[in-house]
């Protein structure tokens, strides 16, 4: 055996030794934590193309903001004064023309028109603010409630006849943002990631031989109360009672709010929905968990078929879980108080 | 004609050496394996991408820097908690205490985290 047959033979042993790795790039944008993990890529490219998705995060978030000075704030301002609002950018209309038809689609339970609404209620700030509105002032809201079909489009120009509508992207956003995240993956050949954005996350290829596995938040346990594979081109979302709330004389009033009754909606602790590839599935997995969490318990499960939603599970205020049959099969649960909880349909 | 092999022809000094790393790595191998403490880890991280990793066995109190000020992490008896941090609705510290794998709190305002990390995660992310 000569030198260089010795060398080739311990080149070969170490390359044995060598794993697939995985890097992560964590970042705070939209108020929460962005983390991405990327499997098996050159670590230089793969930080490349998680600062190209996060600096494209930082964009959207200042352009959709909601309530500090951005594009819809400017439209916002607008509104209230009766104003024509010229836009020149086409993702911008392409965004409210979105929203305008998934409002129309969930009978408005997704309802980005009512900012004001939440403003009302103190979440628009980075924290809640802790006080109860008075019920007049709802109650006023609700006899003029906006809608986006109060938001007219006519090729780059905008207005509104509703003064009351602001409009507010919270719901949409992140949702949007993940299918922004998959073109950016897309396009630079990242064939293998997982982007989690506060909580919704988008599955892109697979780690190897198994899938990403996710766990899903227990909506009162500092802890997942269930893991599910995210098999290429999944995404998962969840609109839960408990990430931004407040409480007062131990009533937890939570950012979700019901447009129709003007109060903060208190049926549900969470509503988790999953989505299999397809045209805007990684929105549709941020958006259809609201009208799911929002909706009375009796015009869920119709909700749920009317929108097509195959997969979802939703943890009532009283622990009740009520899940689809395709989503209870591929579940694994952690931590489920008991079996006779579970209402599957 | 029967072949005789001289031992010094079937095996050369490379491969004595060959044989002897491969030995060394996994005698190496055995003794870092032996010598891992045992038990779950605590990962802080915070805002600038700083990763901390401590054993749940060692009883410590971190300070952590964030944006707003110091959060202080305690490990004690084979769990954490934040016991005080420098945000608004201390909902962090309201979590209590964490000690199973992938049990995690964030404090969003200080932009910190704590989860706990075992030697093989049960799943890569959590929805919420």
């Amino acid at each position: 055996m000569n030198l260089a047959k010795f060398l080739i033979l311990i080149v070969l042993f170490l390359t044995g030794c060598t794993q697939n790795t995985t890097q992560q790039y964590k970042d705070y944008i939209f108020g929460t934590i962005i983390d991405i993990k990327i499997y098996d890529e050159n670590p230089k490219k793969s930080e490349k193309v998680a600062n190209l998705i996060f600096n494209d995060f930082h964009r959207l978030h200042d352009y959709l903001h909601p309530w500090k000075p951005s594009e819809i704030s400017n439209i916002n301002d607008a509104i209230k004064i009766n104003r024509w609002y010229q836009i020149d950018d086409p993702e911008l209309i392409e965004i409210l023309i979105d929203n305008k038809e998934l409002s129309k689609k969930t009978d408005n339970w997704f309802n980005p028109a009512i900012g004001g609404l939440i403003k009302l209620w103190g979440f628009h700030a980075d924290l809640p603010e802790n006080k109860l509105p008075s019920t007049s002032k709802i109650l006023d809201y609700l006899t003029n409630l906006p809608t986006m079909e109060d938001l007219i489009i006519e090729n780059k120009m905008l207005r509104s006849n509703n003064k009351m509508l602001q409009i507010d992207l919270g719901g949409y956003a992140k949702g949007y943002a993940l299918s922004r995240a998959k073109k950016i993956l897309l396009d630079n050949n990242i064939k293998n990631a997982l982007i989690n954005i506060g909580g919704n996350i988008l599955a892109v290829g697979q780690p190897g031989e198994r899938f990403w596995r996710v766990g899903i938040q227990h909506p009162r346990k500092p802890r997942a109360m269930a893991t599910i594979n995210l098999l290429p081109g999944w995404s998962i979302g969840t609109s839960g009672d408990y990430q931004r709330y407040f409480t007062i004389n131990k009533k937890r009033y939570s950012h979700l709010i019901n447009p129709n009754t003007g109060f903060p909606a208190d049926n549900t602790q969470s509503a988790t929905v999953l989505f299999a590839p397809s045209e805007n599935s990684e929105i549709k997995s941020d958006v259809y968990s609201k009208p799911l969490f929002i909706a009375p318990k009796k015009f869920k499960v119709e909700l749920a078929e009317r929108l097509a939603i195959k997969n979802f599970l939703i943890i009532f205020d009283d622990g009740q879980i009520l899940i689809s049959k395709e989503m209870n099969e591929a579940i694994e649960w952690i931590d489920i108080p008991n079996e006779e909880v579970l209402q599957i349909h | 004609m029967k072949k005789s092999y001289k031992f010094t022809k079937l095996v050369n000094i490379g491969d004595i050496v060959f044989i002897s790393i491969c030995f060394g790595i996994i005698l190496f191998s055995f003794f870092q394996m032996i010598n891992l403490p045992r038990g779950e880890y605590i990962k802080i991280e915070d805002g600038t991408h700083n990763e901390f990793v401590f054993s749940l066995e060692s009883n410590v109190e971190k300070k952590i820097g964030g944006p707003l000020g110091d959060t202080i992490i305690v490990i004690q008896n084979n769990k954490a908690r934040i016991q005080s941090s420098p945000c608004n609705k201390k909902y962090c510290i309201h979590q209590g205490w964490i000690n199973k794998i992938n049990e995690t709190i964030v404090c969003i305002p200080n932009k910190i985290s704590l989860s706990i990390i075992g030697k093989t995660p049960s799943y890569d992310s959590i929805n919420y």
